[in-house]
């Protein structure tokens, strides 16, 4: 076997390269959740996603969702930013940091909230995005790499639009970093 | 267009986390058998980092297959208890062969299948559908998701049909020597 003469001082460096995601799940800052069981169906919608309160001083760097549909019916969600939803939400305890080698074990600012059987509509907020989920699937959408920046006060949400006459069963996934402002 | 050699940029070879680790031979595949359940019972495997391990867990790659005709629910959980019935150790191998000997890791991994009993504690952080006859294979986390001694990752499918489902897990990891503090 024969090699190409490359001089020392031209050989390239090798570097170890982490994503940002990983370099704030290093820094203990990277969490992972999920909302609780969501249903809808009808002329009945549904949302689910992240809050920023007001004051967690904080920004949400997202990176990753899913939406697992469990149902046998395709369904439609749409992407909102800064959106509100009238009525109670349920909080979901399912939120852990992805670096669990700290200890203390630490928990983020941010809210995993979701609500079933919504009647009413987005308040403020804009529409960015839509996603028609397969029957019986997860979709994934991976490594934004915090594209979507959330300040406190806003949200990412989103929102299931009335499927028909079917009862459909959904959970959303989120993977995000925070930043201190 | 300048060709002086002191304004080229410097190169350098961009090397992954899991390729690195892979290299220093701390990076391992494990894999079950073939994992039975259905009917009201679930099948389970997880990576465990003993609390004598003295290394940081660094969780990669998933992979879920299912050979079945039906679609299945996989829960992805952080720190759950190990099931008291399980069926015992999976087959781990360094992915770095050119080692000899081969380098042993510090994490074991277990595997369940007919379980009856629910995980104890732990968070569900996400959940992931499984389509028939297909094998569903996870982005590399790339060291986003870190298990400290004492902690674990693991998998457990769900099927809400009634006929027995065949699958196998394979959880890919590298090992890190853990910092005291």
């Amino acid at each position: 076997m024969s090699y190409i003469y490359v001089p020392n001082h031209i050989l390239p460096k090798q570097a170890v390269v982490l994503s940002d995601s990983v370099y704030h799940s290093y820094m203990g800052e990277y969490f992972l959740g999920q909302t609780v069981m969501i249903s809808y169906g009808g002329e009945w919608k549904a949302w689910g996603g992240l809050i920023n309160p007001p004051e967690s001083r904080v920004n949400i760097f997202l990176n990753a969702y899913t939406i697992s549909n469990f149902s046998d019916q395709p369904i439609t969600a749409e992407g909102w930013l800064g959106a509100k939803f009238a009525g109670n939400a349920e909080l979901s305890g399912n939120v852990a940091a992805g670096n669990q080698s700290i200890i203390p074990t630490i928990y983020p600012e941010v809210l995993i909230e979701s609500a079933s059987f919504v009647t009413g509509e987005p308040i403020d907020g804009t529409y960015t995005f839509v996603r028609r989920v397969e029957p019986s699937n997860t979709l994934t959408k991976h490594d934004f790499q915090g594209m979507y920046i959330i300040p406190p006060g806003s949200s990412f949400l989103l929102y299931f639009l009335p499927p028909g006459e079917v009862l459909v069963h959904i959970k959303i996934a989120f993977g995000w970093w925070e930043e201190k402002i | 267009m300048s060709d002086r050699r002191t304004e080229f940029p410097e190169e350098i070879v961009d090397i992954t986390s899991p390729g690195w680790n892979s290299r220093l031979g701390r990076y391992f595949i494990g894999q079950t058998g073939v994992l039975n359940f259905g009917s009201q019972t679930d099948a389970w495997a997880g990576v465990i980092n003993p609390l004598d391990s003295g290394v940081n867990l660094y969780f990669d790659i998933f992979t879920i297959t299912n050979f079945g005709e039906q679609s299945f629910t996989a829960e992805i959980w952080l720190n759950a208890n190990t099931p008291s019935f399980n069926d015992g150790y999976a087959t781990i191998v360094p992915s770095n062969q050119s080692i000899s000997p081969p380098p042993k890791p510090k994490c074991y991994m277990l595997q369940a299948e007919r379980l009856k009993e629910d995980l104890a504690e732990g968070v569900n952080i996400f959940d992931r559908i499984v389509t028939s006859n297909s094998t569903l294979v996870s982005d590399s986390h790339q060291g986003s998701i870190t298990i400290g001694p004492g902690g674990s990752v693991s998998i457990l499918l769900k099927s809400s049909g009634r006929d027995t489902v065949n699958s196998a897990i394979v959880l890919t990891w590298w090992e890190e020597k853990a910092e005291r503090r």
